[in-house]
Parts: C-alpha cells; structure tokens; sequence
C-alpha cells in the first residue's frame, strides 16, 4: 500500500510540471468551457425586441399597445420600442436593431369600428420566431376585438331581429357581460436543465476527463519500454501494488482536471452547478468510470502511441454520442436512447438533475450507473493489465 | 522531385498510422452525421399537448393550435407525468394539458380550465401566446353561441354552429408578415451543409496539427539529418516536408468535400471557387503544422498542443458551434482566426452560389495567413536543420 502511493505521488510530482498534461486536462477543458458560453447566446430564455408604428392613433390602436403588446413587454418577452414611420422601423430591421416592426396603419381603429376588414401589418428579420409570436399575440388580439362583433351579428341572423341601433347596443351590451369561457393558467415545473455556462462546463469537463485519466495508466507501458518496469519488479514490490500505484494517479489526474474545471467555471464564469456534496460524488463516480476506460484500453495496448490513440479515439466517439458536443433534449430520440450508453450521458444528465435543487440523493440513479461503468471496464482492464506488470 | 518523395513519404506514414486514419476518416463522418441529425431534424418549437377529454370543442382547440402563426412541432405524450417529465428535462419547450370535461364546461355555460406548462422562464410566456392565441379564437366563438343561446332560446350545438358561420364571415383583422432577413441560413439549405463545412475546416486544421508531430518525429529519429548528409539541398528537403503537410490537409479536406457531397447531398458550389478555399486553407494548416513542427520541443508536447489548440481555434472561429449565431464581440473576434474566413467563404460559395469574385476577400485573408505561417515554419526549420 505504502509503495503504492509512493509510486503515485513520485509521478503525480512528474506531472505537475509536464505540459502535456496541463493542456489536455486543465487549459483545453477549460478555455472551451469559456469560449462556448461566451459564444453562444444566452438560451435560457427567449427574449425579441419589436418596434411599433403607430400610424392611427384611434382608441383600439391604443388598446392593442396598451394591452398585449404591454403583456408582453411586462412578462419580460420582449422590448417594445416605437418609431414614427414605416420607413424607420424597416430600417431599424433591416440593420438588425430590432427583430421585428409592428405597423398600425392609418384608419385602423375607424375600419374596425365600421365593421369592416382592417389590416396589421408585421415584418419580420432573420428572428424567424420573432415575428411568429408577433403574428400570434396580433391574431389573439383581433378574436379578442371582434368577439363582441361576432355576437352581435350571430344573435341577430338566429333571432331574425331587425338590426335597430338601440338592439344592437343592448345586445352589445349582453355580449361584453358574458365572462371569459376558457382560461389558461400556467404551471410551472421544476428546471432540470443546467444553464448553458454550467452545460458547457460540465460537457467538456467529461470529455477530457478521459484525457486526463489517461496519464497514470498509460504510463505503464512507457515505464515497460524504458526498463524501469522490470528495475521496480526486481525490488521487493508486487505487481499489483505497481498497478494500484499507476491507476491511483489516473483517478487523482482525473479527479484534479474536473474539480479544476468546476470550481473554474463557478467563479469565473458564474455557472451554478448545484448541491456540492452531490457534485462532488458526480465528479469521483466518473473519474472511476474514465479511469476504468482507460485501463482497459491500456490493457489491450502494446504501446503507449497506441493506447493514447485509443483512449483519444474512445473519449471522442463517446463524447460525440453522449452530449457534449449539443444538449441531448434536442436530440431526436433514438440518438438520446443510445446516449445512455455512454458514461458521459450520465454525468450531464446527472449535473442537469442538479439545476432543480436537490442533494445526492437525486443523483444516486447517474452515480449508481457511472460507478458500474468503472468497475466492469477497471476490472476486465485490471486483469488484462496484470499482463504488462507480471515479468 | 526530390521534394515529392520527401512529401510522399510523409503522406505513407501517414496511412500507415492506423489510429491517425480514425481521426482522418471516421471522426469527422460521424461528426457530420450525429450534428446533422440534430440540427438538421428540427426548426420548430416543440409543443407537447395532451388531452383528456374526447369533445369535439377539445379537438377544435388543438387544430386551431396547430393552423397557428407560430410554427411548432406537436407532440403527444400520452399522460400528464410523461409530458411533465419532457418539459423538465428540455425535450419539450412548452406542454399543453386539456382536461377532462372541457368540452362539457364549455356547453354547460360553465368555465373551462387549461393548463400551460413550462420551466420557469421567459421561453414559457414567448410560446405560450400561441395557445393564447387558439384560446383566444375559440372563447369569442363560445361566447357569440352563448349569446345566441340565450337570446334565441337554441340548444348551444346549434347556436354555435350559427357563431362559427358568422365568425368565419366576419372581417377580422388580416395580419400580414413580410420578411426582410434571410433567416440563418438561406431557404432550403441541407441539414448537413453547415455542419459539413464546419467540421471541413475543423479537421483540416486538426489534422494539420497532429501530423505537426511528424515533423519533429523526423527531427528525432534523425531522417532530417541523414537526409542533409546525402546530396540533397536544404531548400528541397525544407519544400519536402512543406508539401508533405500540405499533402495530408488536402487528402482530409478532399475526403470530406467529396464524401459528404456524395453520401449526404451537401452542395459545395462552384468547383474553381470551393477548390481555392479548400487549397488556401490547407496552406494555412500546413504553416500551423511547419510552426508548431519546429517550435515544440517533444511529440507528446506537440501533440497536446496541437490537439488543444486546434480545438480551441475551431471553436473560437466557428467550425463547432456556427458563426452565424455568434453575438458581438464574438462575432469580430472569430475573423482573427484562419478559420472563420474559411467558414465564410464556404457559406458563399456553397449555399449562396457566388464564385470566385464574391469570395476574394476571404482568399485574400487566407493567403496572407497561410504566406505568414509557412515562411515562418520553413524558415525556422532550415535553421533546426542548418544547426
């Protein structure tokens, strides 16, 4: 035991001054983290600028501003802004200021009280759901204002009435009396999607997980082609204390890369990764996957070229497959299905399971699989690898 | 011609090297195909709905939903607990539950009730106006055939019946969208263009970066220095090793333009114009290649280096995430790299038919970085070499 962690820290001692390592397991983690999320825009939440025209001035153009356009802005969905022509607001989204121009044209209000066919007008940027929401809330809006209309008329046609103004008012009247039928109300469910900084923290701190774990096992077979392997067996160690020593500073390497990048990117980025004894538990359960993974492949290596490929090509395939390179929610589904094959699935699912609150035991389910992962694979890897050690 | 063979033998090592061929031949394909299949699948907003209740207004409510303004994808989860569950994990924006007895509150007189829902964010009250929207439609249609209802003394089937007909008839206001952008990318761009042309400039350069370590592979073993020994000028074993990394750029970009052209439809545009790109970025990688080759002192270090920062690069440039959804600074910041040009030029060329002309700023860019990196990588190396 003792030599074990002898061998551990001597190379552990090696590795804080080689560069290799530096870069695959703490600046390349870290520096994508900090470019994804400063390149991608913010997605967690849908927000749209408008500009507004108003061109009528009459009392059901301010309806329209003052109700659901005014909804939106209140519920924080999108900036309303207005303009005096038609010409400035198109120009305001041809340059991309705004996604989208609203235009209340002249006689609006005055067409609509005649009863006759008015016309809102909506034009559209790049934001192509944008101005589908504007078309929606303008629709909305027009049921709204023609409801009464509708009653009116179809009370008349059924009861065959004369259209008298005074039964018209009264019926009017009656109309606006009947109370809303339908309503809709909203609930809103528990969040169990991580926010884009602490996703892209987390998926490349999986990916090169892999990287890092690589470096204590593979080092293995280097230390067989140098003759240094055969010197230690000569000493009074075992084999296995040899294998324990190089697997430990796989698991600490890895260990080390995404604590590095946790903590890096709740500081300097803000990401919010949750409950942090569950955190720390995600962290350890895949660093033994990754440390698994990479003794098994070294296991079936006959050179350290050859295993370093190996496990680069394993950590990418696996990375492509299990999220995080995209979020896996907008994956169709039999790819999201044969994500859950992957350790890095996992860890993600088990991060975003962690945005609602919650402590280790939410995680228990992702902690539980990532842990089987590192035994089956550590253990076939295990047995294989006794092969290099054994003289 | 002496400089082939140097340049030959570096693209036979290059074959020989069985995990090198992964990262040439089968990264990037199924990097194409699994960011293809998820970008590419979907554009809309996915709304979940369920519904309880078996009444003809209930359906109604749903159609409406689905002839909105708002373009969504409509799913149907079969229960509540399922639907729930999507909308937390995110592969549902937004669900819709319409509840058993809908349709009899409606005809009773009484008030229906539906529920939205959403994770706590604005995305809810952005997509939510769509129901709204139906709701909206259907309450004015209720409303009129309650007032008919009760005015004409008519069962409420057919009151409503007498609403819709009127409804239908009356002007309502005519919303009309005019566009004036072109969307991200133009109208019926293939699923897998985008990410093609990406992962083209990506694995170029990756590529490119990797085989940098041949060249101190040569260094070590001493091939460099065996071969100043026999009668052949520095020069030439200097423009060897140059085309040996511009050799094995162009069989990657090659690779990809033509494999995803023929298995996966992806127009590359003009054949002069694509080419050029293609031929300027590869020179672009092999000068990386020839810098990082001369600068770093060991292979693993090469090869760390030349991994992270080809990633970092690609990313920054916009070969992982697309450039055109970059935010300022960002989006400036991405023209510093080699990359982004690259990206941009293809995007011309490619989706919007231009030719040689439309893209000669990019060449122009592309040159001077490849004209920079390759006079500084050879030049080092004929003093590595000279010494």
């Amino acid at each position: 035991m003792r030599a074990s962690l002898v061998i551990a820290a001597k190379d552990l001692r090696q590795k804080i001054g080689d560069r290799s390592a530096l870069f695959l397991a703490i600046l390349a983690p870290l520096g994508l983290a900090f470019l994804f999320s400063t390149m991608i825009p913010n997605q967690d939440g849908f927000h749209t600028d408008y500009v507004v025209v108003d061109l009528d001035g009459g009392p059901i153009a301010q309806g329209l501003l003052a109700g659901p356009l005014q909804g939106l802005a209140d519920a924080k969905v999108a900036t309303i802004t207005t303009a005096d022509t038609e010409g400035a607001a198109r120009a305001q989204v041809d340059a991309g200021d705004v996604d989208a121009a609203i235009v209340i044209p002249a006689g609006f209000s005055a067409a609509i009280q005649a009863g006759e066919a008015a016309r809102l007008l909506v034009i559209g940027g790049d934001s192509t759901l944008s101005a589908e929401i504007a078309r929606s809330v303008l629709n909305g809006f027009g049921s709204d204002v023609t409801a009464v209309q509708v009653g009116v008329r179809a009370a008349l046609a059924a009861t065959a009435a004369t259209p008298e103004p005074s039964l018209i008012a009264r019926l009017a009247g009656d109309a606006l009396a009947i109370s809303a039928p339908i309503v809709v109300s909203a609930d809103a469910t528990a969040d169990r999607q991580a926010s884009s900084k602490t996703y892209y923290g987390a998926s490349m701190a999986v990916l090169f997980v892999f990287f890092a774990a690589q470096f204590g096992v593979v080092g293995l077979l280097a230390e067989r082609r140098n003759g240094t392997l055969a010197r230690m067996l000569a000493s009074p160690i075992g084999p296995s204390t040899i294998l324990f020593g190089k697997v430990l500073v796989s698991l600490v390497m890895a260990v080390v890369s995404m604590s590095v990048v946790v903590i890096a990117t709740t500081i300097l980025l803000g990401a919010s990764w949750g409950d942090p004894l569950a955190v720390a538990g995600l962290v350890l359960a895949t660093a033994i996957a990754a440390t698994g993974i990479a003794t098994l492949v070294v296991g079936f290596a006959r050179t350290e070229e050859q295993a370093g490929g190996a496990i680069a090509i394993v950590a990418l395939t696996l990375a492509v497959l299990g999220g995080s390179f995209f979020p896996l929610s907008q994956a169709p589904e039999g790819l999201a299905a044969l994500s859950l094959l992957t350790p890095h699935a996992w860890f993600i699912r088990g991060v975003n399971d962690l945005a609602g609150g919650g402590g280790i035991g939410t995680v228990a389910g992702s902690i539980l699989v990532l842990l089987a992962v590192g035994a089956v694979t550590g253990g076939v890897g295990l047995a294989r690898a006794r092969r290099v050690v054994t003289p | 011609m002496r400089a082939f063979a140097i340049a030959g033998v570096n693209l036979r090592r290059l074959f020989r090297d069985r995990i090198g061929l992964f990262f040439i031949f089968v990264l990037p394909v199924v990097l194409i195909v699994v960011l293809g299949a998820v970008f590419g699948g979907r554009s809309a907003p996915r709304l979940g709905i369920v519904v309880l209740d078996g009444g003809p207004l209930a359906a109604d409510l749903v159609q409406s939903i689905r002839d909105g303004a708002v373009e969504l994808e409509i799913k149907t989860p079969s229960d509540e607990a399922r639907l729930q569950t999507a909308v937390e994990d995110g592969s549902l924006e937004l669900g819709l539950v319409v509840p058993a007895g809908y349709d009899a509150a409606l005809r009773d007189g009484g008030q229906a009730k539906v529920t939205v829902i959403g994770p706590p964010t604005t995305v809810l009250s952005a997509l939510r106006r769509a129901v709204d929207t139906a709701v909206a439609e259907q309450a004015a249609r209720v409303k009129a055939a309650r007032l008919v209802q009760a005015k004409a003394g008519i069962p409420f089937e057919e009151a409503l019946t007498i609403a819709a007909g009127i409804q239908a008839g009356t002007p309502v206001i005519d919303v009309t969208v005019e566009r004036l952008g072109e969307g991200l990318f133009p109208e019926g761009t293939t699923a897998f263009a985008p990410g093609a042309q990406n992962q083209l400039v990506m694995f170029m350069f990756l590529t490119s970066m990797t085989a940098a370590t041949q060249v101190i592979l040569s260094r070590q073993l001493g091939v460099s220095r065996r071969m100043l020994a026999a009668p052949i000028g520095i020069t030439t074993i200097v423009v060897g090793e140059v085309l040996g990394r511009f050799g094995v750029a162009m069989v990657q970009g090659l690779f990809i333009v033509f494999l995803s052209a023929f298995a996966f439809g992806v127009p590359w545009g003009d054949p002069l114009a694509a080419g050029l790109v293609v031929v300027a970025f590869a020179l672009v990688g092999t000068g990386a290649a020839m810098v990082v080759g001369v600068f770093a002192n060991d292979v693993d270090q090469a090869g760390a280096l030349g991994i992270m920062a080809g990633m970092l690069l690609g990313a920054l440039g916009g070969a992982m995430v697309p450039l055109e959804i970059f935010p300022e600074p960002m989006h400036s910041i991405a023209f510093l790299t080699p990359h982004a040009w690259a990206i941009q030029g293809f995007r011309t060329v490619g989706l919007r038919g231009g030719g040689v002309a439309d893209i000669l700023p990019e060449l122009a860019m592309l040159g001077l970085f490849a004209l920079g990196l390759v006079a500084l990588g050879s030049w080092q190396f004929r003093r590595v070499l000279s010494r």
